[in-house]
């Protein structure tokens, strides 16, 4: 494997839209809502938004570049990067260009950018994106007609053999969503700030057994932007940078999307650990340096899941590790201070990255004391997934 | 329920297309047919253009013989039928290791149609083949499963 080049470009702008309900931003649309998130960027940033030169993107995300640039008033568009593939699973990948084009001059200015908005329900669909009715594609046709067709049933799968291997349990899960909605509580971004308990988790609607609802995130609607550059340029920028230490993107052998075919020792994971060995190595960090852990968590087996691949227990002891606390703000580790997918608002992983910049800029919400560097980790998802880790 | 099929209703038929109606033609004549590279034997799952193993875009159909083993199942909320609080309504989706294949293991995603409830499945159970057709003729099938006791 090459060298690579750690810290070569950093996060100096955050921002996003208003987050709402499933549906409820329609009458703005996805292109008034980027846009929204790329100036809010923008002014943390202390740039001028006609500045913006690059544009990231990821989930096959409908908004394109060049509109955005139009309606930015972008004096030269220089780049633009998709990622493809659905569920999330790609932000190190938007990130990893934005990374890469300013790291070699290809932009000063790269925004990574996710706007959603959910008319077409993700949580509905008979096969990824596709509604009742819709003609699914080839690639459907060994899941679409057996069922397949809930988000978490994916997890629900692994779940199940996680739990059938390991002995880990339904509480364990519910311990997940009970550490998003406690982190977000004063989080007035937040959607779902009330805190749950185990009894409650375990009444709510049966989604996919073993998972319930309170095991699935939401369905909403909002976007946000991150605004990557060289730390040269960010010296003239209103905040002290957040270092991307290093990025990885590291797919797993025979993961594709069809997930159900990996090799056995890859199936109960977010499929990651092959990301989690590049990242940490091209970092020169392990996980015993990490301060705040961003895990996406579009469900909650994908958490426990996540503690394991990313080298924070032993494989199978990601149920216990949550058990005892461990992912508590009080805890060994730190788990999505801000409340995740599950308690904060759903847009497919970039709030974390949103969140990971708070925490090293220390103006988090629930801020972990001295806070130097952050994981974001992705869920299960399209290969690539992969990981992200940001110093100070 | 001895006759009826637990299947999940409202669900697309799959698109038939080259590299895969052999198997759905198969499973219509009580056979369970995956690809095997021409070259190397690697039997592989779902229909891909290429050997993993190695390489060669030259295969054929396989005739397995039906049975394996489930890896991991989820049991599913069917909305059109109505259960009660003993008998919930619900459908299963099995992941399920075929037995004689050569290469990395081959799993197949698909329905165990005997298993009604969620005592009747586990991880590990046998399981064999049993078709269940689609379509307006009677020669193309799902490849779904039963429980071998």
């Amino acid at each position: 494997m090459s060298e690579f080049r750690r810290d070569a470009a950093c996060v100096v702008g955050i921002g996003h839209s208003a987050y709402g309900t499933r549906g409820s931003l329609a009458p703005l649309g996805l292109g008034r809502i980027a846009l929204d998130a790329v100036l809010d960027a923008c002014a943390d940033a202390g740039l001028d938004a006609p500045d913006i030169d690059g544009f990231a993107g990821y989930c096959d995300d409908p908004t394109w570049p060049a509109d955005l640039a139009v309606a930015l008033g972008t004096k030269e568009f220089r780049y633009s990067g998709l990622v493809w593939g659905g569920r999330g699973s790609g932000v190190p990948g938007a990130v990893a260009n934005a990374y890469a084009a300013v790291a070699t001059g290809l932009a000063d200015y790269v925004v990574v950018v996710r706007s959603l908005i959910q008319q077409a329900r993700l949580g509905q669909s008979v096969a990824a994106g596709v509604q009742p009715g819709q003609a699914i594609p080839l690639a459907a046709s060994y899941t679409a007609p057996f069922g397949m067709a809930l988000p978490a049933a994916i997890y629900a799968l692994k779940a199940r053999r996680h739990m059938a291997l390991y002995g880990t349990t339904t509480d364990q899960f519910a311990e997940v969503t009970i550490n998003a909605r406690r982190n977000a509580v004063n989080n007035p971004d937040a959607r779902f700030r009330e805190e749950i308990t185990v009894e409650e988790h375990h009444a709510s609607r049966l989604v996919c057994d073993p998972l319930r609802l309170l095991d699935c995130c939401m369905e909403s609607d909002g976007a946000a932007a991150l605004i990557v550059t060289t730390p040269e340029r960010a010296r003239d920028l209103r905040h002290p940078p957040v270092s991307i230490r290093a990025v990885a993107t590291t797919g797993e052998y025979k993961w594709a999307t069809a997930s159900f075919n990996t090799i056995d020792e890859d199936y109960v994971s977010t499929g990651h650990r092959r990301a989690a060995r590049d990242l940490y190595h091209r970092a020169g960090l392990g996980p015993d340096d990490v301060d705040v852990a961003l895990f996406y968590d579009g469900f909650t087996p994908s958490v426990i899941m996540s503690l394991e691949d990313w080298g924070f227990c032993d494989i199978g002891e990601g149920g216990p590790f949550v058990a005892d606390g461990g992912i508590r703000r009080e805890g060994r580790l730190p788990v999505n201070t801000h409340g995740g997918n599950l308690a904060e608002v759903y847009l497919q992983g970039i709030t974390h990255l949103l969140e990971g910049v708070r925490q090293l800029r220390g103006t988090a919400i629930n801020q972990i004391a001295d806070a130097s560097v952050a994981l974001y980790a992705s869920g299960v998802g399209a290969s690539p997934g992969g990981g992200v880790l940001l110093s100070r | 329920m001895s006759d009826a099929v637990n299947r999940p209703a409202g669900m697309p038929d799959p698109v038939v297309a080259p590299i895969n109606e052999g198997m759905w033609r198969a499973a219509a004549a009580g056979r369970l047919d995956v690809q095997r590279c021409a070259s190397c034997g690697a039997h592989r799952y779902p229909p891909t253009d290429g050997c993993y193993r190695c390489g060669s875009v030259r295969w054929d159909w396989s005739t397995l013989p039906g049975t394996g083993t489930v890896y991991s199942y989820i049991w599913v909320p069917d909305r059109t039928r109505t259960g009660t609080p003993e008998a919930p309504a619900v459908y299963n989706v099995a992941v399920v290791t075929l037995e004689g294949t050569e290469g990395d293991p081959a799993r197949i995603l698909s329905n165990v149609i005997d298993a009604w409830s969620p005592d009747d499945l586990h991880v590990g159970d046998r399981v064999a083949l049993a078709p269940v057709g689609f379509g307006d003729g009677d020669d193309l099938a799902l490849p779904c499963f039963r429980m071998l006791s």
